[in-house]
Parts: structure tokens; C-alpha cells; sequence
């Protein structure tokens, strides 16, 4: 601290006290609902606990948010360096750190709804490393937390590029321009397909006209109702017709449901991309912002389901490697939705070439064909007394089945080249995963029984974001796989981490 | 195709113990239940523990052998390669230039053939380390010794990320 004695340790702005008082509230929650069955266990079996807890608890509760809030706004206290920031905190146990600008992983601007018509926001600060630590630094100006992001990475960048005949200051001069690749807004239009492209609400769907089919009976009561109103209406139109009307208006009302989800997410969705990080921002109530920077990219994944197809759009999942596990902050971002075209300037900026995808092997059909109709014809020889509807509906499914496995094998592939693996896998839409090739770090090829009675293997590649299978390969394509992933990994030299 | 060293000649017999300790304690339980309750009759425990007996000597004398034929590792200075299993046959590799850390263990069944294992670690969360079982112990020092000095001359000199 003493090189910077004219700087002075500074309280966060008085607005902060909102954030410290959400997070109080937020933790006592939590808290609570870690002592609920003790609690619950007091207030039955005791009546003075009974007694008391209606006055005290409520009492106790503004206490604790509101003493407890402004305790650890009041400890809280920072101080900015010249290259570092320096906090202290809490209350009874106190805690000072201090981060270096250049070693600051992430700094990550948050505007939640509170803050934003005062223009304030939080300032996310993570230092990565066996001692991890995350501050928050809340209620500052807007102007003030972008200024200071921005030193960070100045830092950061001046520190990697010290290495070469460049100084710290050239180098943070040049980058101070940085090149902007591309800058990718996506007006509330095309945020509002986003509602109908959610795989979730998709899925709902099948589900919601399953449940009217249940509420049979209080479809009938509705229509007894409608009869009555307009019994000029022949009962059966209205029969009918109300099933249809209901199931239309179910659909319609989770689809609205959706897009206003997405329109929460993904309101004034902007993604830059510069030479060296990709940026993105959006969120209608609280904005949210989160960087990427290149050569921590874990994983590119396009995906485009049916709703997605029909619409021409696709959607782009951006994940890093996870800067800190245990609070679970946010390590990847989606690109809601992209056109044909946006996607193209996407994959160019990725450098994501041009796939060869390979097949596995045919064969991977005929197992899961013959376990399902297996299955199948177990359930049938236990439950059918051999009735017409129920032959005819086996013997679609007998044919579905072989179709919907020849269909899952004929959208897969697998590519791979010096610089990335992908795995394409699809049914009606598709989806593609592409690794960068040095983020992988482990290779295994396995070979069950019954893949090396076909003469098959599989392939299981492993990343920090996760690990990939890829079986039914003829064992040699599977041997040459891991000898072309080890050999580009091993000769890779740079950055991994 | 690399050559795979095989693991030590140990490998089976411990393999054998560790078998053969699993059956006692089976046996054992069958007779601590059959005794207590009157569901498990002594012949029923007695024809359970002769199964057990069965499937031992089929992977005594049959598992075992092939397990230990085809369980090696492989070690240059690219690359960590281990082969095993009998049934399911599997080969896991990592490039030298991915490995964090790697250490020792050895189990008290492990200590008393005088083996130990080798497990390298990489960044790959769940499953992405490689543990090579059945090394004498100075082999899985020395090639413990091997991967360090290897992955030390392959780290570029700017380390600052951790």
C-alpha cells in the first residue's frame, strides 16, 4: 500500500447498500432453507416457539438484512492502484486481497434491474489459480466499471506481449485499437424466434396436449358450457372443434411464454468479436455481459432443431473454460439467433473449415433396432391379446424404429484436421460440436464385446468442457483418430490454458 | 504402433489375491445372513457361495492371464499410452504437453507385492486421468521420474497462468 499513499481506501457508492442488502436476504434464505427441517421441528413440537417466532422472526429477519446488509457495506472498503486493486472485507472475519490488474482472469460487468435506472452496475472480478478468488465490486458508476475493466485488460494483454521487443505501453497502445472483427446486433424480431426455437418449449409441447388428453373430462364440462351458450351450434362441431381451439391456444399461450423468456435473456443481444475476445451482452431487466477471450475457447457448438430449420435460423453456444467451478460462474454464451449468412461470418472468424465428415459404421443401426424391437415385442407378448390396432401399431413401430436409427446414423459425422475435431449428430435438425484440437486432453479408444465382434471401436475424446464419444468407428479409422489427435496436440506449441 | 511395456509379472498374483479376498468376503456374508435370517436356508447360501467359487476360478485361471497379457503402457516423449482390460479392451492417451501432475499410490493389498500405480492427471475433469496399475514400485518412481523431467522440457518458459 505504500506506493500508493495518495490513493485512499474508498466505500462503494451508497447505492451499493441495495446490493448488500439483496445479498443478505439472499443468504439467510439459504440458510434457512438449510435449517428448515430444524426449524420446522421448533415451531411444531414447541408452543413458546410458536409463541415467539411470529413476533421475533420478522424482527430478527430486518435485522439481519438490513444491520447485517450495511455491516458489510460498511467494511467494504477498495482502493485502486496503479496496476492493482486492493479489498477489504467482512465483517467478523476479515479478509484484504489484493489482485494484480495482469492476473485478473475475468472482469465482467453485470447490470441488474435495481441498478440500471441509475446507470450503475457491478463489477465481476475473478483471479483464477489455486487460491481463487471472486469480488464484487457493486454500485459503481457505469462509466467508472467500464474504465476499469478496460485497464484490466489492458494489464493483462501488456503482460502477455511483454515476452517480445514491444514495452508493456506499445503494446497496450496498439491493442487499444483493436481490430473489431465483427459487431452482431439481433433486433427484438429475431430475439422473439428465439422463443420458438427454445428446445425446451419444444419439448413441452408434446407434453401439453398429453395433459389435455388427461383433462378429457373437464374439456367436457367446458363444453357443456359452450353447448349451452351457442346451442344453435350442433353438439357435434363443437365437439370436435373445441379440442382443437383448446390444444391451439395451449401452444400459442407457452409459445408467448417462451419469446417473453427470450426477450428477458436475450433483449438487445450484441456479440463483438475482436482479434482477440468475443464479447457479448443482452438482457431486458438485468444486463448481462460475459467475455471470451480466444484462446480460452473450449468449445464452438451450432445448432439448429426443427423449429429453428423451418425458421432458416441457427443458434451458436460459445463455452470457455470454467474460470472458477465451485461458484458455478458463467462460462459460456449463446448466440441466440443467426442467419445463414451470420452464420457464415461466424465460422470464417472461428476459422472452423470446411468439414469432411466421415460415417461411422452401418452397423450402428442394427443394435439399438434390434434392442428396442426387443423390447418391444417383450412388452407386446405380455400385454396384447393380439387384437388388429394393436398387430397394425407394432408393425409401424417395427418400421419407425429401423427408420429413426438409420436417420440418427445418417446425420452423424465426425471430422477432424490439424486444428479441430467436430461431431455433427442430427434427426430432423442437426447439431455440430467443433473442439479446438490442442484442448484436448485425453484420448481413449474402447472396445465392448459386442464392437469388437464387428471389428468396431469406439472413440471417447476428453476436454475441459466435457467429454465426447464417438462410437461404431472400424477399428483402424478408431487407431487413427487418436494417432492424429496426440500427434497435433503434442506438436502444438502456446497457450492452452 | 507403439511398443507397450508390459507391467509387472507381480500384476496377476495380485490381481489373484484381490479376487480370491472378494469371494472369502462374499462367502462370509452369505453365512452371516443365513445364519440370522431364516429367508437365506444354508443350502441356498451354500449353492451361492459355490457360484461365487465358480465365477472366481473362470477369472482365475481365464480373465487373469489375458488381462495381464494385454495390460501395458507406453511412454515417449509425446505421449502416455495405457492398454488393458480383457473383456472390454480399452487405450487411453495423452500428449506429454497436457499432463499437470502425476503421482504414486499404492494400496495395502498393492504394498504387500511390492506394486504401485501411476496416475496422470490432466485437465480433462471426470475420467480424463490415466492410472497405470501393477508397477513395481521403483519402475512407477522411475517413470514417474520420466514424465516430470519430460513434461519440464516441454513447458514453453511463460508459465503464468497458475
Amino acid at each position: 500500500m505504500t506506493e500508493n499513499s495518495n490513493q485512499q481506501w474508498q466505500h462503494l457508492p451508497l447505492f451499493a447498500l441495495l446490493f448488500f442488502f439483496g445479498r443478505a436476504l439472499y443468504q439467510l434464505i439459504r440458510n434457512a432453507m438449510n435449517m428448515a427441517p430444524a426449524l420446522a421441528g421448533a415451531l411444531l413440537f414447541s408452543e413458546t416457539v410458536r409463541a415467539w417466532a411470529f413476533t421475533l422472526v420478522p424482527i430478527a429477519i430486518v435485522l439481519i438484512v438490513i444491520v447485517g446488509g450495511a455491516l458489510h457495506y460498511w467494511y467494504f472498503r477498495y482502493c485502486v492502484g496503479e496496476q492493482t486493486i486492493y479489498i477489504r472485507q467482512g465483517v467478523f472475519n476479515r479478509v484484504q486481497l489484493a489482485l494484480e490488474y495482469p492476473r485478473i482472469q475475468q472482469a465482467e460487468i453485470d447490470q441488474p434491474f435495481y441498478f440500471r435506472p441509475f446507470n450503475l452496475a457491478i463489477l465481476t472480478l475473478d483471479s483464477a489459480g489455486s487460491s481463487a478468488n471472486e469480488v464484487k465490486l457493486a454500485g459503481l458508476p457505469i462509466a467508472t466499471a467500464t474504465a476499469m475493466k478496460h485497464d484490466m485488460l489492458q494489464a493483462r494483454r501488456a503482460e502477455q506481449n511483454l515476452t517480445g521487443t514491444e514495452t508493456a505501453d506499445a503494446s497496450a497502445e496498439a491493442s487499444l485499437n483493436s481490430n473489431i472483427l465483427l459487431e452482431l446486433e439481433t433486433p427484438v424480431h429475431e430475439v422473439l424466434k428465439f422463443g420458438v426455437m427454445d428446445s425446451r418449449t419444444l419439448l413441452s409441447i408434446p407434453f401439453i396436449i398429453a395433459l389435455l388428453f388427461q383433462f378429457d373430462r373437464s374439456i367436457g364440462v367446458i363444453q357443456e358450457w359452450v353447448i349451452t351458450v351457442t346451442d344453435q351450434l350442433s353438439a357435434y362441431v363443437v365437439s370436435s372443434w373445441l379440442w382443437v381451439v383448446l390444444a391451439v391456444a395451449a401452444i400459442a399461450l407457452v409459445l408467448m411464454g417462451s419469446m417473453g423468456f427470450a426477450l428477458v435473456r436475450f433483449f438487445g443481444f450484441k456479440l463483438t468479436v475482436d482479434d482477440e475476445k468475443y464479447q457479448a451482452e443482452s438482457g431486458l431487466v438485468s444486463k448481462r455481459s460475459l467475455t471470451i477471450r480466444q484462446e480460452k475457447l473450449q468449445l464452438v457448438r451450432i445448432k439448429q432443431n426443427f423449429a429453428a430449420r423451418w425458421l432458416n435460423r441457427y443458434s451458436i453456444l460459445i463455452k470457455q473454460l470454467q474460470p472458477r467451478a465451485t461458484t458455478g460462474g458463467v462460462s459460456s454464451f449463446t448466440i441466440p439467433v443467426l442467419t445463414t449468412a451470420q452464420r457464415q461470418q461466424l465460422t470464417d472468424i472461428f476459422s472452423l473449415p470446411g468439414a469432411n465428415w466421415q460415417r461411422v459404421s452401418p452397423a450402428s443401426v442394427l443394435l439399438p433396432t434390434l434392442f428396442w424391437l426387443a423390447v418391444l415385442l417383450t412388452i407386446a407378448g405380455f400385454s396384447v391379446t393380439g387384437t388388429l390396432p394393436t398387430a397394425i401399431t407394432m408393425v409401424a413401430i417395427g418400421i419407425v424404429i429401423p427408420l429413426i436409427s438409420w436417420r440418427r446414423w445418417y446425420c452423424f459425422g465426425l471430422h477432424w484436421d490439424n486444428q479441430w475435431l467436430a461431431v455433427r449428430t442430427g434427426f430432423i435438425g442437426a447439431q455440430q460440436s467443433w473442439y479446438p484440437m490442442h484442448k484436448l486432453q485425453k484420448v481413449t479408444s474402447s472396445e465392448p464385446p459386442w464392437l469388437r465382434w464387428f471389428g468396431m471401436a469406439s472413440v471417447t475424446v476428453y476436454t475441459a468442457a466435457g467429454a465426447e464419444q464417438v462410437s461404431w468407428l472400424k477399428k483402424s479409422q478408431a487407431e487413427q483418430v487418436q494417432r492424429d489427435i496426440i500427434s497435433a496436440v503434442s506438436s502444438h506449441r502456446g497457450s492452452w490454458m | 504402433m507403439p511398443d507397450f511395456d508390459k507391467v509387472s509379472p507381480k500384476y496377476p498374483n495380485y490381481l489373484r489375491s484381490l479376487a480370491w479376498l472378494n469371494t472369502l468376503g462374499i462367502i462370509i456374508a452369505l453365512g452371516v445372513v443365513s445364519h440370522f435370517a431364516s429367508q437365506l436356508s444354508l443350502t441356498m447360501a451354500a449353492a451361492l457361495g459355490g457360484l461365487v467359487v465358480l465365477i472366481t476360478l473362470v477369472l482365475h485361471f481365464w480373465w487373469l492371464p489375458r488381462r495381464y497379457e494385454l495390460t501395458g503402457y507406453c511412454v515417449d516423449e509425446n505421449q502416455l499410452q495405457l492398454r488393458k482390460g480383457a473383456l472390454w479392451r480399452t487405450r487411453q492417451a495423452a500428449a506429454m504437453n497436457r499432463i499437470q501432475h502425476s503421482e504414486v499410490s499404492q494400496g495395502p493389498i498393492e504394498r504387500a507385492f511390492g506394486l504401485s500405480r501411476l496416475i496422470v492427471y490432466t485437465a480433462g475433469g471426470a475420467g480424463a486421468d490415466i492410472s497405470i496399475p501393477g508397477l513395481a514400485d521403483s519402475k512407477a518412481e522411475q517413470l514417474k521420474a520420466l514424465v516430470l523431467h519430460q513434461i519440464m522440457t516441454e513447458q514453453p518458459a511463460d508459465e503464468s497462468h497458475d
